[in-house]
């Protein structure tokens, strides 16, 4: 291949500043305690897996119940998957349980994802008639190192490119799938999207990849926040007790049989949970019989009896809550296909317990530590099951974030002593969950801002930074039609990796109770300038998407309209056509043991798809390049309209021919840095250069920040014009997670210089790597030219090199920039503080960087098991060596 | 029969790959073939009610269809 030819590269500055001659280490590195060390080691090791046992026992009881009210047949089948899990405990655990008994273990959910496990013939047959996830899993890469399973052998089979399945157990495993053909969420929302006249849209519209995912069944539920606080208070056998005193309550009521078997099959569930955690007591009970080591023993036996006391009574104590909540977060990844059950504020939640504990020398804080750095490990493990494509968009995360900081109910601080042990831990044992994220205010301390910054001096990319101003704002506008209280917008966090989720006060503790945030999972962007200049043709399919025009924009108001247009239609057919598919699932996979923790569920007799949530208007759609579609348009302005520079033939000749390079989905070179040009084309040169050097976002320039913000507004009024399932407006959301990869894929090269299959920006509000010119401040700039408490998330990535913030005085530097951009609107940042060289040696030579961490967009991950065209957008970013 | 690690009651599995024996605690692959302190897992394979299909890794179990590696059964009684 030749060597690549990088002249245009002068107009693209991947770092600002001068880097230190020698690869700069990251500044804070500390040493992890013995037992999380060998925790880690195991997860190093170990590959990711999946187990049947789950799905089996669930498919084989649905159907032994087939007739019964659909709640009891659910609570039913989710008490015998449950309780039919085997045991799995390792020596050096504290913190016990898994989803199965494997460390990165997993299960299909085949009654809401059934067809990925099939082979591609018996797929071909389903994909032709729904709007599939086909277009988009064809040209989605995926990581190949770490735990990965990508390739099969003899006695285990790799599934969707990432798990693996021993053999012996792929023939049931297929026979349950065949069996929820036409039965599961995937299988029958399509046909309740059909409802919909323009169904032929939404098809087209997919195949085009105009969208990455449909969440309805890929990854229905999650980017919520799981609520402890009924749990702690009654324990699971007193919210069993509760159901049947609400049954007795409400049987004379005709009106309340859909309660009845609401609280009924939520009894069954728990039944099942309860049943599960009696298999770890037993298994807990053998192994201290067997173990000859005292302390071994003794461990061992404390753990018997803390998992047989919390499997019916509230925690009495700290650990007793930790190993509560950590059971409550793995029944709920095991009863729904979902990601990013957030913990919440888990800190302020346990604190009363862990204080108690301290004051009456029951626990030290070096043990608290000791066990913090341990469940930092055990979160790390937790695995979905899902397809490819999802696959690509998640970047193999599951998104639990814990909230620190930010405010209580009654406004003070909410900060405590409990919640510096969360991030020391992070410090010493640095992993890819749980994610942190400081809710910044100004009530929280200097020394407490410090300790995070040490964090993110560790590079692992946590904390991120959020603004508590903009949550609280969020919430009392986007909830304002439920009458949402300040107390419970005071009491917000994250879920997932950044959607703002009210929170649900109970006698003054912090808890939860919102729907999931789920829906149209990212709309690419950059995708509908290509419809919009290829007159309704996706230029690379050449089908045609949208019926033809035949007219050419005569200027940029026409064109920037036309934009809008189709904007408005894509997101119009997303949500419309969600609502009537998302529907049918309400049926078929209740989530009925995270209803029963939410907030107020369990005393309004309905699960979350029923609104038995406080807070119900999370339905969300999101896109990806909307950066990309924003330079886009500005070069478009200045070099067609403004300057007149070439005309937008020319301009589509050149993208059509990707400016004379080769398509990065052949040089498998996914960013700027490194494009190979396939032929000399002096006029696609020309092009090229103008498009490159046209006004870009992020540079504090309104000629591009305007069009950001004509985006951001249309994205904005187009999303809340439908209403959801509970006749909501549907919320707008900006981030990326793992999709500008895949979506960049998708698209051809653009008018703002981006080659074709290269990865878009990252995030919602990043410059494109290489295109921020004026330093980290003209960043923050653009990034606050928009009103941030108008969506349910935006977010900003930046890349610092370690020796831009040493030392304190570092530290205070990269304070003050948070502080600055809180202070002017904006709602997240978050860092990678890395030495970009390093990230190519690491490329390089994975095997040597096996714990290399790096923050992606809203969660962290291994280096080795990131995709080569997230890798390369990573490395592009730009390196800032001055803060 | 053919015993391998994978079937034995004192295998704790890691991933599909591995395990540890939870007797000797030495990590092992898990398609080695048992050693002679095997002890067979409650799985359906070894289940005196086990009858195989003509399916290969399919049974049936009281016209239950089932799998020669399924745990969990309250019933199984050894052969």
């Amino acid at each position: 291949m030749a060597k690549p030819e990088t002249e245009n590269n002068q107009y693209l500055c991947f770092t600002c500043g001068t880097p230190p001659e020698e690869i700069g280490e990251r500044e804070v590195k500390k040493s992890a305690c013995a037992r999380a060390k060998q925790l880690l080691q195991e997860f190093y090791d170990a590959k990711i897996s999946l187990d049947t046992t789950f799905p089996y026992w669930y498919t084989r009881t649905w159907q032994k119940e087939e007739g019964q009210h659909p709640m009891i047949r659910r609570g039913l089948a989710m008490k015998s998957a449950f309780s039919h899990l085997e045991a799995a405990i390792r020596p050096s655990e504290i913190l016990v349980m898994s989803r199965n008994k494997y460390v990165r273990g997993a299960s299909i959910t085949p009654w809401t994802a059934n067809e990925f496990p099939l082979s591609d013939e018996e797929r071909a047959e389903q994909d032709k008639k729904i709007a599939s996830n086909k277009a988009l899993e064809e040209i989605t890469i995926l990581a190949t190192g770490g735990g990965v399973v990508s390739e099969s052998t003899p006695q285990v089979l790799s599934m969707a490119r990432r798990y693996g399945l021993r053999a012996e157990e792929h023939a049931a495993l297929i026979e349950i799938c065949r069996y929820w053909k036409n039965k599961s969420a995937e299988d029958t929302c399509w046909k309740w999207g059909t409802m919909h006249p323009e169904y032929d849209t939404l098809v087209r519209f997919k195949n085009a990849v105009l969208m990455a995912a449909d969440m309805e069944y890929g990854n229905r539920h999650g980017r919520s926040v799981t609520n402890y606080q009924i749990v702690f208070e009654k324990g699971f056998q007193g919210m069993i007790d509760r159901c049947r005193e609400l049954i007795a309550e409400n049987v004379g009521k005709g009106e309340a049989v859909d309660k009845i078997a609401y609280w009924q099959g939520t009894i069954y569930a728990i039944e099942g949970v309860q049943a599960w955690i009696g298999k770890y007591v037993a298994e807990a009970e053998r192994l201290a019989a067997l173990e000859t080591a005292p302390e071994q023993k003794a461990v061992y036996e404390a753990m018997a009896d803390r998992l047989a006391w919390i499997s019916k009574n509230p925690p009495r104590n700290f650990m007793d809550a930790l190993q509560l909540h950590w059971t409550c977060q793995l029944e709920v990844y095991n009863e729904m296909q979902g990601s990013g059950f957030s913990p919440g504020r888990l800190g302020q939640v346990l604190y009363p317990y862990w204080k108690k504990d301290i004051d009456e020398g029951r626990i030290t804080r070096e043990q608290t530590l000791e066990v913090l750095e341990c469940m930092r490990v055990k979160y790390t493990e937790l695995e979905i099951a899902t397809c490819a494509g999802t696959t690509g968009i998640l970047a193999g995360n599951t998104f639990n974030n814990i909230c620190l900081g930010g405010v209580k109910p009654d406004g003070s601080s909410a900060e405590n002593e409990l919640e510096y042990l969360f991030v020391q831990a992070a410090i010493n044992c640095p992993t890819v969950s749980p994610t942190l994220s400081v809710i910044y205010d100004g009530k929280l301390s200097n020394a407490f801002l410090l300790k995070c910054i040490e964090c993110n001096k560790t590079g692992c990319g946590m904390p991120a930074w959020v603004s508590n101003r903009v949550g609280i704002e969020y919430c009392m506008k986007n909830h304002a039609c439920e009458g949402i209280t300040l107390e419970d917008a005071r009491a917000w966090s994250i879920g997932g990796c950044l959607e703002i989720q009210p929170g649900a006060v109970f006698d003054g503790k912090i808890g939860a109770g919102a729907y999931s945030s789920s829906g149209i999972n990212f709309i690419n962007v950059p995708k509908v300038l290509e419809l919009v200049l290829f007159d309704g043709v996706d230029p690379r399919t050449n089908v045609r998407v949208f019926p033809a025009t035949g007219k050419k924009p005569e200027t940029f108001e026409e064109l920037l309209t036309q934009f809008k247009a189709y904007f408005r239609k894509v997101i119009h057919i997303f949500e419309e056509t969600y609502n009537l598919k998302v529907s049918a699932t309400f049926e078929l996979d209740q989530p009925l043991l995270f209803s029963a923790l939410s907030a107020d569920c369990i005393e309004k007799g309905a699960d979350i798809d029923h609104a038995g949530c406080r807070y119900n208007r999370c339905f969300t759609t999101w896109i990806t390049g909307q950066v990309n579609a924003t330079n886009s348009l500005a070069s478009i302005k200045k070099n067609v309209f403004d300057e007149k520079n070439f005309t937008l033939d020319e301009l589509k000749d050149a993208l059509i021919h990707n400016f004379g390079y080769v398509s990065a989905l052949e040089t498998r070179s996914f960013s700027m840095m490194e494009q190979t040009k396939a032929v000399s084309n002096p006029e696609w040169e020309r092009i090229h250069a103008l498009c490159l050097r046209a006004p870009k976002y992020g540079n504090d320039d309104e000629y591009a920040d305007d069009i950001y913000i004509e985006i951001a507004k249309c994205f904005r009024d187009s999303v809340e014009e439908i209403t959801d399932v509970f006749g909501n407006p549907w919320c707008p959301s900006m981030l990326s997670v793992g999709t500008h990869g895949p979506l960049g894929q998708a698209d051809i090269a653009s008018a703002d210089g981006r080659l074709a299959g290269v990865t878009l920006a990252d995030g919602g509000q990043s410059p494109y790597p290489g295109t921020d010119r004026n330093g980290p401040y003209a960043v923050l700039s653009s990034a606050t030219v928009i009103d941030h408490t108008d969506f349910k998330n935006t977010q900003l990535n930046m890349k610092l090199h370690p020796a831009s913030i040493k030392g304190s005085t570092g530290s205070d530097k990269m304070l003050e920039l948070i502080r600055a951009f809180m202070d002017n609107g904006g709602y997240h940042i978050q860092f990678n503080v890395v030495d970009s060289r390093m990230l190519r040696q690491a490329q390089d030579e994975p095997q040597n960087y096996r714990d290399l961490l790096v923050r992606v967009a809203g969660f962290t991950q291994y280096w080795c098991e990131i995709s080569k065209p997230i890798q390369d957008e990573l490395i592009a970013r730009t390196e800032y060596e001055e803060v | 029969m053919n015993d391998l690690c994978k079937d034995c009651r004192n295998l704790s599995a890691r991933d599909v790959f591995r395990g540890v024996c939870t007797l000797s605690k030495e990590t092992v692959l898990i398609d080695t073939p048992a050693c002679p302190k095997f002890v067979c897992a409650a799985k359906c394979k070894y289940c005196a009610k086990y009858q195989p299909s003509e399916k290969e890794n399919l049974g049936v179990c009281g016209g239950v269809m089932v799998y020669p590696d399924l745990t969990g059964c309250e019933d199984f009684t050894a052969r």
